[in-house]
C-alpha cells in the first residue's frame, strides 16, 4: 500500500501535528490497521481522537473518507487502500444550544 | 423532591403583580426539566392562536434538573420558551454561562412572564424578592451597556442579566436574549417577545443552595464524569472547538456558501478554526462548573474592526463567513460582536444578510434600498453594517428584520426560491442536499430549520448510512435522536459533552441522585418521546400541518454545483419518503398527527382534542 495520502482535519490534525502526509505505512494492511499504525506513531492524543476507550474500535464521532466518499466504519476493518488513494479523517461535532 | 423547589414565579407586567405557583413531583417526573418544563408550561399557559407579540404570549424561563449543581457541563444551563415570532410555532432556545445557576439560587425553578409594561422596565429578582424597575434609561442601549448600568445601579458586579439589545426592542424577529456578554438564547426570536413586553432584561441574584438527594452517590458519579469531561471525548472542543467544522464541511461539500449557491468556499482557509486559533483567539474560558472550558474568545486584529471581540463557534462563523462569501476574519468577528451587542441570532442574521446579498446581486434590491451599501457577496464591511441596520430597522434592514421568509414574501420576484428557511426559521450550517438524514431532521424539527433538536447529521457523516440516499428507515433514526435530545435539553446537558454520557440509564441515575425521584432509563426515554409528542401537539394547535414541512426550493431544485457532493439535491419525492418514514416510526398518521392511542400510551390523553381537531374541554 505504498504512497497513500492521509489528510487530517480539526483536532485530529492538531494531534497529528500535520495537515497531510504521504505514507507507505501498513502495506497490505486494512484502513483500520493503517490507523492503528498512525496512532502508534502519533501517540496518545491522536489515539484518543480516533479510537474509543478500548483502543480497538473507531470512535463513533469520526468521519473517514476515501477519495472524498464517506465510508462506513465497518468497511474500514476490511477495505485495503490502493496507491494514490486519499484517506481523510475528520472529527464530528455535536453542536451547542 | 430534592433539587427542585417546585416554585414557579409568575410575573404580570401589565398589572405589575407577581405570584408564586408550584409544581409537584409527578410534574417533575413526567417532564424532567428544561425542554419538558418549557413545552408543558407553554402549551398550558398560551391561549391557542395568540399572536407572538400579544402581551399574553408568556415568556418562560426554565432551569434543567441539574442546573446549579456540581454535575459537570450541566450546571449553568437554562432554556427559554414562548410562541415564536419567527415561526408562529414553538419558540425555544437554550443558553449557558452563569445565569442559569443564578436562577436556581433565587429559589425559583421556572419563571413565567406575561403582560406588557406601560413603559420599559426590567425585572430584578433578589432571592425571593421581586421588583419591576424602570428601564427607560436602558432602552436603546446594547445588551452590554444595559448589563453594566443594571449592575452599577444595583451595586453588585456579580448580578446576572439576561436581556435584549436594540433588535429585541425593535421587534426584529431574529432578536435573541444575551447573558454573560457572549451567551445567547439565540434562535426563534425570543428577544422580540421580551421587547414586545417593554421588558429590557431579567436580573438575578441568589443565595439558595440547590440541595441534592444523595450527595455522596452524586459525588462518586461526578468524579467519573469530571474525568470523562476532561478526557479525549471532549478534547476536540478544548483545542479548536466547533470552528474546526469550517474546513471539515468545506472538504465534505457540506458548507453552505453564498446563500447556498455552493457547498464549498474558496476562502474557507482564511476564516477557518485553524487560522482563528493561531491568530485571533485571545482567551479560552468556560461555563459555571465545567471542566471542559471550550469558549474561544477572539479579537479582531486590524482594520476598521480592530478590537472587536466575540466568542467563536462554527455556526455564526459559517453564517458571516462562507454564507456571505466573506473571507475576512476581522469582519466575521465584528459581525458576531454586533449580534451580541444588538441582541440578534448570530446564525439567522448571517443567513438573512446572505439572502439580502443575493437579492442585491440579482438586482431585486438596489443601493436606494440598502442606504448606499454595495451589498455584494464578499463585502465584509457591508455585511457588518447590515447587522446594525437590521437591528435598528434602518433602510432595507427593516424588511430583513422580519427574517428571510417574510422578506422574500415582500420582495417577491422569485426571491422565495432562495429564501433558506424551514417554517420561518433560517437554516444552519449543514448543506442538506448531500446529508439526507439530516435533511429529515431539519424538516420535522419543532423549531424550524435547525440541527439542534436532533443532531441527525451524525448518521450521514459517520458513514453509518449513505448520506445521499433517502429511505423510510431514516425516520426511526431521527425520532431516536429527537427524543434523546429532549432529555439532554431537559437535564440540561451541554451538547458539547454529550459523548461522555452513557445513554438514558446513566442520565436517569443522575436525575435520581439529584432529585430523589426514582427514574429508570426506560422511563427517561419515554419522557423524551412524551416531550416530542407534546411539542408536535403545540405546533398543530398553532396551525402547523404536513404541508409546512417543506424544504426551500433551492434545496430541492438546484443541485450542488461543485465539490465532492456535486449533483446532490433532495427531491420532493424524497421528502415524502422521509416524512412518511418518520411519521410511521412515531406511530402518527401520515399527516403527522399523533394518534389517540399514542397519546394515551404517553399519558397525554388530555391533549387528544388537539389531534382530533377540537377544543379543550
Ligand atoms: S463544554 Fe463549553 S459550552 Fe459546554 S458547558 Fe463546558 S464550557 Fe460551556
Amino acid at each position: 500500500m505504498a504512497n497513500v495520502r492521509v489528510q487530517y482535519f480539526g483536532s485530529i490534525r492538531a494531534a497529528a501535528g500535520t495537515p497531510e502526509e504521504e505514507t507507505a505505512r501498513g502495506e497490505n494492511a486494512t484502513v483500520f490497521q493503517l490507523l492503528l499504525e498512525l496512532a502508534d506513531a502519533y501517540g496518545k492524543a491522536f489515539r484518543g481522537e480516533i479510537l474509543d476507550e478500548s483502543g480497538e474500535r473507531l470512535r463513533d464521532d469520526v468521519t473517514l473518507t476515501v477519495n472524498g466518499a464517506i465510508i462506513n466504519h465497518s468497511a474500514a476493518y476490511e477495505m485495503r487502500l490502493r496507491p494514490g488513494d486519499l484517506l481523510a479523517l475528520f472529527p464530528i461535532f455535536p453542536g451547542g444550544g | 423532591m430534592y433539587a427542585y423547589t417546585g416554585k414557579i414565579l409568575y410575573i404580570d407586567l401589565t398589572t405589575g403583580n407577581h405570584k408564586t405557583g408550584r409544581f409537584d413531583e409527578s410534574f417533575a417526573k413526567d417532564y424532567i426539566g428544561g425542554t419538558g418544563f418549557g413545552i408543558k408550561m407553554l402549551i398550558d399557559n398560551l391561549k391557542p392562536g395568540t399572536d407572538a407579540f400579544d402581551p399574553e404570549n408568556p415568556l418562560i424561563y426554565v432551569s434543567g434538573a441539574t442546573t446549579g449543581t456540581m454535575v459537570p457541563c450541566t450546571a449553568s444551563k437554562f432554556g427559554v420558551f414562548a410562541k415564536s415570532p419567527a415561526t408562529g410555532l414553538l419558540g425555544e432556545a437554550y443558553s449557558t454561562g452563569q445565569w442559569g445557576a443564578e436562577l436556581r439560587a433565587t429559589g425559583y425553578d421556572i419563571l413565567v412572564i406575561t403582560g406588557k409594561a406601560p413603559k420599559p422596565v426590567y425585572i430584578w429578582i433578589d432571592d425571593g424578592a421581586v421588583q419591576i424597575r424602570k428601564a427607560s434609561h436602558l432602552w436603546g442601549k446594547t445588551t452590554w451597556e444595559a448589563e453594566d448600568v443594571i449592575r452599577d445601579e444595583l451595586g453588585d458586579q456579580n448580578i446576572r442579566v439576561s436581556g435584549i439589545g436594540q433588535a429585541g426592542e425593535n421587534l426584529n424577529r431574529l432578536a435573541c436574549l444575551i447573558n454573560d456578554r457572549f451567551r445567547a438564547a439565540g434562535r426563534t426570536g425570543l428577544g422580540a417577545v421580551m421587547g414586545s413586553k417593554n421588558l429590557k432584561a431579567v436580573a438575578l441574584r441568589g443565595t439558595h443552595d440547590v440541595r441534592v438527594a444523595d450527595p455522596d452517590g452524586l459525588m462518586d458519579l461526578n468524579k467519573d464524569l469530571y474525568e470523562r469531561a476532561k478526557g479525549p471525548l471532549t478534547a476536540k472542543y478544548r483545542t479548536m472547538g466547533t470552528p474546526a467544522n469550517m474546513l471539515i464541511h468545506n472538504a465534505q461539500g457540506a458548507l453552505p456558501t453564498r446563500n447556498y449557491q455552493s457547498a464549498s468556499f474558496d476562502g474557507a482557509e482564511k476564516v477557518s478554526g485553524e487560522v482563528l486559533n493561531e491568530k485571533y483567539v485571545t482567551k479560552i474560558q468556560g461555563c459555571s462548573a465545567c471542566p471542559c472550558r471550550c469558549e474561544h474568545i477572539a479579537k479582531a486584529k486590524s482594520g476598521r474592526f480592530e478590537g472587536a471581540a466575540s466568542r467563536m463557534e462554527y455556526e455564526p462563523m459559517m453564517a458571516f463567513g462562507p454564507y456571505c462569501g466573506v473571507d475576512d476574519m476581522n469582519a466575521v468577528i465584528k459581525a458576531i460582536e454586533f449580534c451580541n451587542l444588538y441582541g440578534v441570532d448570530a446564525i439567522g442574521a448571517g443567513i438573512v444578510v446572505g439572502f439580502a446579498m443575493e437579492c442585491y446581486e440579482k438586482g431585486l434590491i438596489t443601493k436606494d434600498d440598502t442606504g448606499g451599501l454595495e451589498l455584494r457577496f464578499g463585502n465584509g464591511e457591508a455585511m457588518v453594517d447590515m447587522v446594525r441596520k437590521m437591528s435598528v430597522r434602518e433602510d432595507i434592514g427593516d424588511v430583513m428584520a422580519e427574517g428571510v421568509m417574510r422578506a422574500a414574501e415582500k420582495i417577491g420576484q422569485g426571491s422565495e426560491h432562495f429564501a433558506m428557511h424551514i417554517k420561518g426559521l433560517e437554516l444552519t450550517g449543514y448543506d442538506l442536499r448531500g446529508l439526507k438524514t439530516c435533511a429529515l431532521g431539519y424538516l420535522v424539527s419543532r423549531r424550524g430549520g435547525d440541527h439542534q433538536r436532533h443532531g441527525s447529521y451524525g448518521w450521514d457523516l459517520s458513514g453509518k448510512v449513505d448520506r445521499y440516499k433517502a429511505e423510510p428507515e431514516r425516520g426511526a433514526l431521527v425520532m431516536g435522536d429527537e427524543d434523546f435530545y429532549c432529555i439532554i435539553d431537559s437535564i440540561i446537558i451541554c451538547k458539547f459533552t454529550r459523548a461522555i454520557w452513557k445513554g438514558y440509564d446513566e442520565i436517569a441515575k443522575v436525575y435520581s441522585l439529584v432529585t430523589g425521584i426514582p427514574m429508570t432509563g426506560g422511563e427517561m426515554k419515554r419522557a423524551g418521546e412524551r416531550m416530542s409528542n407534546l411539542a408536535r401537539l403545540f405546533n398543530i394547535r398553532e396551525g402547523m400541518t404536513r404541508s409546512d414541512e417543506k424544504l426551500p426550493a433551492r434545496i430541492m431544485e438546484d443541485p450542488i454545483p461543485d465539490g465532492v457532493a456535486k449533483g446532490a439535491v433532495v427531491t420532493p419525492e424524497e421528502v415524502d419518503i422521509l416524512l412518511d418514514g418518520y411519521f410511521d416510526a412515531r406511530g402518527w398518521t401520515r399527516q403527522g398527527v399523533p394518534t389517540r392511542g399514542k397519546l394515551e400510551e404517553l399519558g397525554l390523553s388530555a391533549y387528544a382534542y388537539i389531534a382530533e381537531g377540537g377544543q379543550a374541554t
